[in-house]
This record gives C-alpha cells, structure tokens and sequence, in this order.
C-alpha cells in the first residue's frame, strides 16, 4: 500500500440523517492529478467538505487516511495543519477582515515563513495585483477574483494535497489556462491533487492521471481521459 | 354626526416630528353600565359564562390605564359608542344615504349591480344566491363550522368557550377589554382535523351583515392537518355609521393545520379603527396573514402570532396606504416560543397628501427558541413634501442560536425609473402608478386573484388624483 | 446639594412595548439614592496606551466653566449628573490631536462635563479606564460642536471595571460643511447607559459614528443613539457591532429626517452577536422622516450568531475554532469602524482588548 497521499476508504457519509456519500473509496497519490467529475448534487462537494473535517458532515462508515494516518476524526484545523488545503467552489465573504493580514496569519499557522514579497509574488503568480491586500476578504469579489485569490492562498500554504472544487467556474479562459497550468506545476513538485470539476475543455487542459465518476453519492467509474469523450457525446447518463 | 365631522375635519399635517415625544392621555367620556352589558348578553341569550366574562372585561375596561400612544384620538365618547351597539344597524339604508366619493367609486369599479347592492347594505338576497347556497352546503357536509358568532355561542357554547378571548384576553390591553364587554357579531368557524377547503371563505359575501358591526369578533379554529382560507372584508369603499371599530380576530391553528386569513379593509374616512389581531400556531402548523388597508382615518392594526410548537411558521404581509390627513399605525408582532421556528414580515406602505404611516413592530425570541429565523422587512414611500413615514421595530434576542435580520427603507420615487418609464411613452401620471403598483407588487400577489384585481383597481384610483405634483 | 432630581422620573413614558428603554436604572438609583461625591479617583494605568494632555480633574480642578448643555433636563439621571457635577471645562481643539484622560471614581460618584469645541482638522480622544477594582459612577456630558469646514474625529474609549457604572450623555452639533467621524470603543461596568444625541441643521455636514461595544457576564450595556437631520445636503450614519458573552446588550438607534432637508442621507445599522444562550441583545433602530426630501433613509438591525460557513472556511485555514472565532469577531468589530480608524495601532490594541474582555477562553 502507498503510504504516501491521500486514501479515502469505504466512505458513507449523512447531513442530517440524509445519505450524501455511499462506500466511496479514492486515492490520490503525491504528484497525482485525480480529476473528480459528476452531475450536480453527485456528492462531490460533500466529498470535498468531509475530507477538510465540515463539521455538519457525519462519518458514518469508513475512513480517511493521510500518509497512511488516520485524520478521520481530526478538526479541520488540525487537518490543514497536517497539508490539506481546500479550494472552496464559494468561498465565503468576510468583511472586516483585511487580504493581506489573513495572509499572514494563515501562513504564519501553518508553519511557513512568508514575507510581504512572498505573498505579492503569490498575487501576482495568479494575476492579481496587490492592491489586493487591502480589501476585505472576498467583499465585492467577482467569481473569477474569488478563485484566482483562493488559488494565491493554495500557494502560499504549501499543501500536500491540494483539492480544488469547481476553481474552473467563473472563470475567464485566460485565468482557467493559468491555473491549470499552474496545478499542473504543484503536482510536478509532489503535491496530490483533487480537482473537481465539470469543465470538459478545463478538464483536457489539465491532463489528469485519472478521473473518477460520481453519481448520487457513489463512484460509478474510474478511467482515463477517454471517459471525457464518452460523456461529452453521451452526457453522464451514457456510463450508467 | 359631530362626532364624525370633527374627525374628518382634524388636520393630521399638524403633526410634526418634535411633537411625536409625549402625547395627551385619551380622555373617556361617560359610562358604560354594568346594565347595558347585561342587557347586551340577555338579548343574544347568551349562556352565564359568556355573560361573565363580559363582566369581567368590563371590570378590566375600567382598571387599565388609558392609553397615551394614540394619535388623533383625544376623547371617546363612550355613550355614543354603545349607541350603535343597541341599535343594531351599521349600514347604509339607502343608495342616497352613501357619501358621494362612495358612490363614485363604484361606478368607477365597474361591480355588477348585485354587488354594488351587497356592498352599499341594501340587499340581503345575496345570502340566499343559489352559488353561495351550495357552498354553504358544502362546507356542512366537511363537518366545517361556519356561522356568525352569537349562533355559534348558542349553538357549541364548549366548543367556542374553549377558545374565545384565550390567544387574546381582555387583560391584554384597555380596549381588549372594551371589545370583551360589548363584542357583537362576527364569525366562528371551526375546520376538522384533515380537511382542506380549497376555496377561500370570502366572508364578505356570506354573512356580511354580521361582518359589520363595531366590535366583532372572529374565530378561526383549523384543526389538527386542515386547510382554510378565509377573506374579510373587501377592497371597495365602505360607510358606515359608526366612527369608532373595536373588532378582534382569534386564530386557532393546531398541529400541522394551515390557515390564511386575507383582510381588505377600505372604509370611509370618518372611522378609527382598531384591530386586535392574534394567532396562536402550534406544532408544524403555518399561518398568513395578509393585510391591505386603504380606507379609515386612524387604524392601529398589529397581526401577531404566538410560534408555540416546534417548527410552527407565520408571514405576516401588509400593504397600507395612508392618502390624505390619516394616520395609519400598523405592523407585526411575532413571539418564537419554540425551537425551528420561522417568520417573515413583509410591510410596505405609501404615505401621500399628508398621510403618516407608522410601523411598529416586535420580534421577540425567547430562549430555548434555538434555530429560529425571523426576517422583517419594511419599507415606506413618501410621495410628497407633506406626507411622512415611521418605522420602529424591535427585535429582542434571548437565544443564541437564532437569526434575526430587518431591513427598512423609506424613500420616494426613485427619478430614474420616472425618467425611464416616460421615455417608453407613459405619462408622469401613469408612470407614477406604476411605479406605486409596482412597488407594492410583491404582496399584491398574495392577496386572491379577484381581490388582486379589485384592490389594483382601488389603488390605480386612489392614485389617479395626484396632480399638482411639481 | 438640590435633590430636586428624585421628581423626575428615569423616562418620559413609562415602559410599554412601544417605549421600552432597557436601561438598567435600578443599578443607577442605587447611587442616587445615597449620591456621595468621590474621593478618590484613579486610571488603570495599564490600559492607557496614549498620554493624555490633559487629565480631568486633576489639571482642571481649580476651573469652573459654565456647563453648556443644549438639551432639556427633564428626567431623573441628566438631572441628577448637572446638579452634581464636579468639574466643567471647555476644550477648545484647532487643527490638532489631543487626548484627555476622565479620571473615574474608586466609589462613590463623579460627575464631570465638557464642552468640547473642534475646528480645522481636529482630533480628541477620550479615555475613561477604570482601576480594576473600581466600583464608583461616572455620569459625563459631552457637548460637541464641529465648527464651520471642520473635518474633526472623536474617539471615546471607555473601559470600565466589573463593578463600577457609567453613564453618558452626548449633544454634538455640525456646523456648515464640517465633518465629524466619531469611534467609540465600550466595555461597560456593571451598566453602561448611553445617550447621544446629534444634531445636523447646517447645510453639508456629514456624521459618521462607530461602536464597537462588549458585553461580557454581568454586564449590560443600553446605547441610544439619535442622529436629527434638519437641513440639505447632510448625511448621518451611526453604525454599531456588539457582541455579548453571557451579557445584554441593546442599541436603540433613531435617524430623522425633517421637511427641507433635500438630498439628506441616513443610515443605521446595527449588528448584535449573542456569543452563549444566556447572551441577550435587543435592537431597536427607528426611522423618522418627514416628507419625501430624503435622498436615502434605511436601517438595518441583525442578530445571530458567528455565520458557521465562515467558522469553517477560517479554520480549514489552520485556525482553530477559538481562533477562528476571534478573527470573525475582530472582522465584525472592524467593519464598523471608518477607514482611517481601523488603521490606526491604538484603536487595534482597544478592539483586542474589547475581544479579551468577553472571555471566550472556552472551546463549548
């Protein structure tokens, strides 16, 4: 067994009594890119939630493994101590609260020295200018800002699996080149990636090593790039 | 009437912001007798514990305080009052008797003669219709109550004692008390456990008669899974004699029940009404209340609910329009009592030519009240220079774990959309009802579609005459 | 000393649903009842993080100026604060920052009153810090004018021990075209009972005032808040984030606008977050306006807890759930505050010390 990653075991998970995960078991590997795909309400998001520790969330069956550890009742701080980093597909908007000291609270945290250049060089990487340090967090943000500041963070914080939810939504072609590429570039250095999604075009950009399918709660198949060709002419429901 | 004349000569623009501090305590001109009430009860045959429980509200009238809150209102003559109740009629008697203004707007709303007569109190062949006949049979079939309270009284005293004055008891308040001792008329109506009538009661059109007198009181049990939509009143002009309304409306929703209770109200501008309004909303159990007041003079109206059981839900929606010298005072009142409780309280209203509306309202959250939601929002448009607008909500928190938002905007018509409008070819006149229809959109939905139609129609005519706007 | 204030009563109408006040006057008759002017007066040297030019009473003593008070003294507790008062001094503020230190009462009572004049770009800050075991009444009156093109700032930074009470009354006017930006930093004793009325009858002036209040258990805190708007072209926005830990808290705010008061704008906003169940916060923000001149008239008033969305977002970002909570609070606490304010270090060290107050030591 690969010690190294993240395992995800026989997960079946509820919120609030409600089924949202059924016996999902997934790996991501260091330097692996896992694309994860599946209609709406397939539990993708859920999945996402459980593995950083949503309290709302309940295991029911299974478990969560990092480097062969089992983080499946840690807090989600300690979690993200410990190298999970989420990229939320909504990030929420906290006003009063100023980019630029988050920053360097969270990457003070998280153990990692980062000076004011470290952090414009993050905003720059993702093309956002520094003025953006003064603003409150996410207030006013367009959808693409939102994501190419949730990505700036991914940076500084230097996961060991990085998930990203939906970072392709909302944004611009341009932004969802650059991010891709840049993912790409965070595998080659050895971090895991979970990337969710439902842009095909995004999808190719990115080249995964594999992609696994979500349907009501379950994986439904695991396969190449060439599922992405079955469902694009056939929609999801030409898996089943 | 003198009475009526100096109401409608009093000037309401005199209020002004500085003198909203303290006020004048309402000054209560002569008596009512312990006889008179007993006379009352005698005459409806009323059994003894409803003879004492006027007694004892009579009792209270006498000990609670005035009230310094009103507006507008510096004396009641008690005297005058009771008039009315012994005499028994409350209409007009002939077409020629109703104010000009009244028999104008009719004409303008088009209402087939049937229920220009309905409406004017002059034929009471409307209760024998046969459309409303099979309804009626209806409706008994279901096992639904539904008679004008004195019957009910006689006819269920068990049932009715369970529930009269109970969500709203003559302690509550002085003129809670006064309708206790000299209720008259009114409706009760008791639906059984599951059964759902689609159709909306529109009152009005059944039992009018009992709907008109000065201080009715209302009863709408919905038992434990039932449905019911009741309509009071109506969107064209009333008159009636009487200056002064005391009425009350009890609602009952038991466990899962549904009720929505409608209220038009647009009577002649010689009356103050007061409408004392509660409902008490158990387990799972959901009530509207959707208020369109247009007429009166003076009106504090306040629908409330009690959030009693888990999960009960209320959405209060008023829409007041407050055109000339009149004050309109109104809100909502809500108490969340239990955990996962919802309300929502929608109010807009529109002050013109001098009308001050005022909004009052209350949210109270107890604790242990954990997960409940509460949303207000009020807003006021002032369409002129002389016209004002209060709003003043309370929302008191005692439970952590609960969302409480309000909102309130007071404005004028925004210039833009004007502007707008009157590039797409409307005339300012048109474009300000519009906008005035427009604003008040959202609740108007909720009202039934013909009561929709009609109160739209009240409004575009209320709205036609702004004129002289600069 | 006159005792005539035991007449009046604490409020105009007594409480009814309509005019609650939510004022805890019992704590404050228990001064009135027996008043004994204080002794000994003191600051907690420890939280004072600015010197103060001027310390009051002790610079002051000796000078009585005339207490300008613009109101009426109709109830109980300014009646009893004007017939009681110690000191009365006038301040007068030309283009420049000063910081005045009110020394607060050991026990017993102090009652002291300012007129405070402020021209040019001028800054005040007043600091009330109560020794830790203080267990005096402090009543102060500010009366407050901005003179003509003023761009002036107050800061009020009151921070009172477990045991000791305070109440304060404000009457600030704007004169034409000036600015004032007001902050207040509050953490009650017992009670803190606040009343600021503020008048705009000159055309163009704009009025900004911030609260960030605290109340921790056992403590309670009542904050009117009144802005009158009498002319065009003016603008008032009173906005205030409070948060209790097993305190009451409650923030009656009123904005009014009169006829002829073209193109006026008034905002409220109230943002109450009740920390435990045996948190309590009232809210009651009133709209007066008169006539259709106003360009904007809203208030808002919103009490729930700490959004769990953005407890879990912080804390997927390394923080724990204490930390996080601190954080969301600071945020709340800071977007209340004007931009130049929530820049300034001093005002950062009260918030932190606000935030400490509450105790929230406590994982529940």
């Amino acid at each position: 067994m690969e010690n190294t990653g993240l395992r995800i075991e026989k997960l079946t998970v509820a919120v609030a009594s409600r089924k949202v995960l059924k016996d999902v078991s997934l790996d991501v590997s260091k330097g692996e890119v896992v694309a994860l795909i599946g209609p709406n309400g397939s539990g993708k998001t859920s999945l996402a939630f459980t593995v950083m520790g949503h309290p709302n969330y309940k295991v029911e069956n299974g478990r969560i493994l990092l480097h062969g550890e089992d983080i499946t009742s840690l807090k989600p701080h300690e979690r993200a101590y410990k190298g999970i980093f989420l990229v939320f597909q909504s990030p929420p908007d906290i006003g009063g609260l100023p980019v630029g000291m988050f920053l360097q609270e969270m990457t003070t945290k998280r153990g990692i020295e980062a000076s004011i250049n470290d952090i414009n060089n993050a905003l720059l990487e993702v093309g956002l200018s520094d003025h953006y340090l003064s603003r409150n967090l996410y207030e006013g943000f367009s959808g693409g800002e939102k994501k190419r500041l949730e990505f700036a963070q991914a940076l500084l914080f230097k996961p060991q699996i990085l998930i990203l939810d939906e970072l392709d939504s909302g944004l611009d072609i341009e932004g969802v080149r650059l991010l891709t590429g840049k993912t790409r570039e965070l595998a080659g250095s050895g971090v895991g990636v979970l990337y969710i999604s439902h842009n095909i075009a995004a999808l190719r950009l990115l080249r995964p090593n594999r992609v696994v399918v979500m349907m009501n709660g379950g994986v439904v198949a695991v396969d190449g790039l060439e599922i992405l060709d079955v469902i694009e002419e056939k929609g999801y429901q030409g898996l089943v | 009437m003198s009475k009526t004349e100096l109401l409608e000569s009093l000037t309401l623009t005199d209020i002004s912001l500085d003198s909203l501090k303290v006020r004048p305590k309402l000054l209560l001109r002569g008596r009512i007798s312990r006889s008179l009430v007993e006379e009352l009860s005698r005459a409806k045959k009323e059994p003894p514990w409803m003879l004492k429980l006027r007694l004892r509200s009579l009792e209270l009238f006498e000990k609670l305080p005035t009230p310094n809150w009103l507006v507008g209102v510096e004396e009641l003559d008690l005297e005058e009052l009771t008039h009315y109740i012994q005499l028994g009629y409350e209409r007009a008697s002939s077409w020629d008797e109703l104010p000009e203004d009244i028999r104008k707007v009719y004409e303008r709303l088009g209402l087939p003669e049937i229920e220009k007569r309905a409406l004017a109190g002059l034929s009471a062949q409307l209760e024998s219709e046969n459309i409303y006949l099979a309804f009626k049979k209806f409706l008994e079939e279901q096992g639904v109550i539904l008679m004008d309270m004195s019957e009910a009284v006689a006819k269920y005293p068990d049932l009715v004692q369970k529930y009269f004055m109970r969500v709203f008891p003559p302690s509550d308040h002085k003129f809670a008390a006064l309708h206790g001792a000299l209720w008259s008329g009114g409706v009760f109506l008791y639906v059984p456990p599951n059964v759902r009538v689609e159709a909306p009661i529109e009152a009005f059109f059944f039992i009018a008669s009992e709907l008109e007198s000065q201080m009715e009181h209302t009863i709408i049990v919905a038992d434990e899974g039932s449905f019911v939509h009741f309509i009071e009143g109506c969107s064209a002009p009333l008159f009636k004699r009487y200056s002064f309304h005391n009425g009350m409306v009890e609602i009952y929703a038991h466990r899962n029940s549904h009720v929505k209770f409608t209220t038009v109200q647009n009577w002649s501008k010689n009356l103050v009404n007061f409408n004392n309004k509660r409902a008490l909303v158990e387990e799972g159990a959901v009530v509207e209340w959707a208020e369109g007041s247009i007429g009166s003079k003076i009106s504090y109206v306040y629908p409330s609910a009690i959030l009693k059981g888990r999960n009960a839900r209320v959405s209060i929606a008023n829409i007041t329009v407050a055109k000339g010298p009149v004050w309109k005072d109104g809100g909502a009142k809500v108490y969340h009592l239990a955990p996962n409780t919802q309300s929502e309280v929608i109010s807009k209203s529109i002050s013109s030519n001098g009308g001050v509306s005022v909004y009052r309202g209350l949210i109270k959250v107890a604790r242990g009240a954990k997960n409940s939601t509460a949303s207000v929002k009020c807003d006021s448009l002032i369409m002129d220079k002389e016209s004002k607008a209060f709003t003043y909500p309370k929302n008191e928190v005692e439970e952590e774990e609960a969302y409480v938002v309000h909102e309130a905007t007071t404005g004028r018509i925004s210039e833009d959309i004007l502007y707008y409008l009157e590039t797409r070819g409307f005339k300012e006149q048109e474009a300000r009802r519009l906008i005035v229809l427009g604003y008040v959109g959202d609740i108007l939905g909720k009202l039934p579609f013909e009561y929709k139609m009609v109160f739209r129609k009240v409004l575009e005519l209320e709205f036609e005459e702004i004129g002289g706007y600069a | 000393m006159k005792q005539t204030y035991l007449t009046l009563p604490y409020q105009y109408i007594a409480d009814s649903p309509t005019t609650k006040s939510y004022a805890k006057w019992q704590i404050f008759e228990e001064y009135l009842q027996n008043p004994r002017r204080a002794a000994r007066l003191g600051v907690n040297e420890k939280l004072l993080f600015v010197k103060p030019h001027l310390k009051i009473p002790t610079d002051v003593a000796h000078s009585q100026q005339e207490a300008d008070w613009p109101l009426n003294i109709d109830t109980r507790l300014p009646a009893f604060h004007f017939q009681n008062l110690s000191t009365s001094t006038t301040i007068e503020i030309r283009g420049e920052e000063k910081a005045l230190l009110i020394e607060k009462p050991l026990s017993d009572t102090y009652s002291a009153h300012l007129n405070i004049y402020l021209e040019g770009k001028a800054s005040a800050t007043l600091l009330l810090l109560a020794p830790e075991d203080s267990k005096g009444l402090s009543t102060l009156s500010l009366n407050i004018q901005t003179r003509k093109e003023a761009e002036a700032k107050i800061s009020i930074i009151l921070i009172d021990s477990p045991k000791s009470a305070t109440a304060l009354f404000k009457a600030t006017r704007l004169e034409p075209n000036s600015t004032l930006k007001e902050t207040h930093i509050l953490i009650p004793g017992r009670t803190l009972h606040l009343e600021s009325e503020t008048f705009l009858d000159q055309e163009n002036a704009t009025y900004i005032s911030s609260y960030a209040v605290a109340t921790p258990q056992n403590r309670s805190a009542s904050i009117q808040t009144s802005a009158y708007i009498k002319a065009p072209r003016t603008a008032a926005e009173i906005r205030l984030a409070g948060i209790s830990h097993n305190g009451e808290l409650a923030h009656k705010g009123t904005i009014r606008i009169h006829k002829g008061s073209q193109e006026a704008r008034g905002k409220l906003s109230s943002r109450l977050i009740p920390l435990t169940p045996q948190s309590k916060v009232y809210a009651a923000p009133t709209l007066e306006i008169e006539s259709d001149d106003a360009t904007e008239a809203q208030h808002s008033a919103s009490q729930s807890p700490l959004d769990p969305a953005k407890l879990f977002y912080l804390q997927s970002r390394v923080l724990t759930e204490l930390e996080a909570k601190r954080l969301l609070l600071m945020a709340e606490l800071n977007k209340v505050l004007p931009e130049d304010a929530k820049r300034e270090p001093t005002v950062q060290k009260y918030l932190e010390i606000l935030l400490a107050s509450l105790e929230i030591n406590i994982d529940k």
